[in-house]
């Protein structure tokens, strides 16, 4: 089941529990006892998410903290923030929302529960495939077993070579999902370029052997903080090229704006960094489309491929137009 | 916010000879610059100072600098790493001359990323921090069995064990590794430290760890106070 798109497939990263807002926020508002993060929803109307339970009171404790506002919003069952927190995605141009709730619990059996309650939430919300991101299998499966196929069609956020996640290939195929998969290898993370490409080509062949559809594949060769090693950035890039001449088929994606974490001007860096991958030949993205507008990267790759002859007679890019009106 | 400065050693030309000059190398850790380092710290062992001085005067004021700078935010990363960098280069010429001395490292300390876990640029980090700060370090790398910590500890007669994690589906194991050196009645030879973008202060308080470091130089600070601590001695 191809995903329709204008050239770039957006997976909308938001719907995490380990995100976060700063202390100092102006949408934090205090109200006497009751503090809220207040945010605007797609219908205009003025709302506010209550964190009156975690927000410090000391002024020096408050420039420190940090809002889980994802974590925040499930914890209380916001059914109004989490509604926002998914369809501003959409509206923003996410093809896919993921939901990680990994960060809600440190213990396993609470994280499965919660990753039911928010598929079944989601899925009252939103007809958009949903990736079930978790580090942990189980919590994965947990998810699938209660999703509504009738609404839509689910991703697996994903499987690698450590031992515990491979059995998340079979899974793709009797629940019958899109595969994330990223390069992590069977005792730790991909070196350099080589090994990413090595990784991500063994669990190729495993899903050859299991029968995914080409289609149906997103390969992630994982994107670290430039901030720690200059080479970081190549290294996935020159993954990207080696893994798109290889497979001119498959989905390729990444963790893009992980490239600026600990940098100043992380949007600069991320927007710079998603123009470099595009042409390396990602065709598909995992960001926060509401802070990075997504449009500008649909087109600045249509037009790319005009300029360097992979759209002949320009004719995607002709039809996009027309269709703009 | 405080802005950092360079702290000078008190005393430092009654250690040098008459018209010894630091200041060079001090801006020179301060920038990031290991060649010049390299060159400078052979000349301060050729003009007969003492390694220890060397160390204490000559290497640390511009490596604490960058790393108050770093705890107050007002370097990034990269600017950190390229002291420790330099850092390094001369530690590297100093430290066989401290060994050859008797001079005992500021602790011993194993380190690694818990169980499940294949994370190791934050660990990685941390472990250079130490390892200029005086720390003698064994980095047990990633996906690491509380057993093996449990082991090296041994081995080790380690002081300071550290566990980091980046996962929340595998910062329990931190829990469960401390467990493990209380089971094997080891809990009180060390102090333990915890660390990794998902855990917290509560966090280490609610799993028995001894501290919670939010950054490298955080658990560098963490590491030199906790040494201080009373602990149960290796048999």
């Amino acid at each position: 089941m191809a995903i329709k798109h204008d050239g770039l497939i957006v997976i909308g990263e938001n719907f995490n529990t380990t995100r976060k807002i700063k202390g100092t926020s102006p949408r934090v508002v205090r109200d006497g006892d009751t503090t809220q993060l207040t945010y605007t929803d797609l219908d205009g109307t003025k709302r506010g998410l209550d964190i009156s339970d975690i927000y410090p009171d000391d002024a020096d404790e408050q420039k420190k903290f940090m809002i889980p506002h994802i974590g925040q919003a499930v914890r209380k069952k916001d059914m109004d923030y989490i509604t926002w927190a998914i369809r501003a995605q959409e509206a923003s141009g996410a093809h896919f929302i993921d939901l990680c709730v990994d960060e809600i619990t440190h213990y396993p059996e609470e994280r499965m529960d919660w990753m039911r309650w928010i598929v079944k939430t989601a899925q009252s919300i939103t007809d958009s495939p949903l990736a079930l991101d978790s580090s942990d299998g189980d919590t994965i499966k947990a998810g699938l077993e209660v999703y509504d196929r009738e609404r839509s069609r689910p991703a697996i956020n994903s499987v690698n070579l450590e031992e515990p996640r491979l059995p998340l290939i079979q899974m793709a195929k009797d629940f019958d999902t899109y595969l994330f998969a990223n390069a992590g290898g069977a005792s730790g993370m991909p070196a350099n370029d080589t090994e990413r490409v090595e990784n991500l080509t063994a669990l190729m062949d495993m899903m050859d052997d299991v029968g995914i559809a080409m289609d149906d594949r997103y390969l992630d060769p994982l994107v670290f903080p430039i901030g720690a090693d200059p080479a970081f950035g190549n290294h996935y890039l020159d993954s990207v090229r080696t893994l798109r001449e290889n497979y001119p088929e498959v989905h390729i994606f990444g963790g893009h704006s992980n490239a600026s974490f600990g940098l100043p001007g992380r949007k600069v860096l991320n927007d710079a960094f998603i123009i470099l991958a595009i042409l390396a030949g990602c065709d598909s993205v995992m960001i926060d489309p509401v802070m990075n507008p997504t449009l500008k990267y649909v087109e600045f790759k249509l037009g790319a491929e005009v300029l360097s002859a992979k759209d002949e007679y320009s004719l995607k890019y002709i039809k996009y137009w027309r269709a703009k009106g | 916010m405080t802005t950092p400065t360079l702290k000078i050693p008190e005393g430092w030309e009654g250690r040098a000879p008459d018209g010894w000059d630091w200041v060079p190398l001090w801006e020179a850790i301060e920038q990031g610059g290991h060649i010049f380092t390299d060159e400078f710290v052979r000349g301060a062992i050729d003009a007969g100072i003492n390694p220890r001085v060397i160390l204490d005067d000559g290497l640390f004021p511009g490596f604490n600098l960058q790393g108050d700078r770093f705890t107050e935010q007002i370097i990034f990363i990269p600017e950190m790493l390229i002291t420790a960098r330099a850092m390094k280069a001369g530690l590297a010429l100093i430290r066989p001359l401290l060994a050859a001395n008797d001079e005992k490292p500021l602790g011993i300390f194993v380190m690694g990323t818990v169980l499940g876990d294949m994370h190791d640029i934050g660990q990685s980090i941390v472990t250079i921090m130490l390892e200029n700060a005086g720390f003698e370090i064994t980095n047990l790398g990633t996906d690491v069995h509380p057993d093996r910590f449990i082991e090296t500890a041994m081995e080790q007669k380690a002081d300071l064990v550290g566990f980091s994690a980046l996962l929340s589906t595998t910062v329990y194991y931190q829990k469960v590794t401390i467990e493990e050196f209380e089971k094997a009645g080891h809990r009180g030879k060390v102090n333990i430290l915890i660390g990794g973008a998902p855990t917290t202060q509560e966090w280490a308080n609610e799993i028995g760890a001894d501290g919670w470091g939010k950054d490298a130089i955080a658990a560098v600070n963490l590491a030199k106070d906790l040494i201080a601590k009373n602990r149960e001695a290796w048999a």
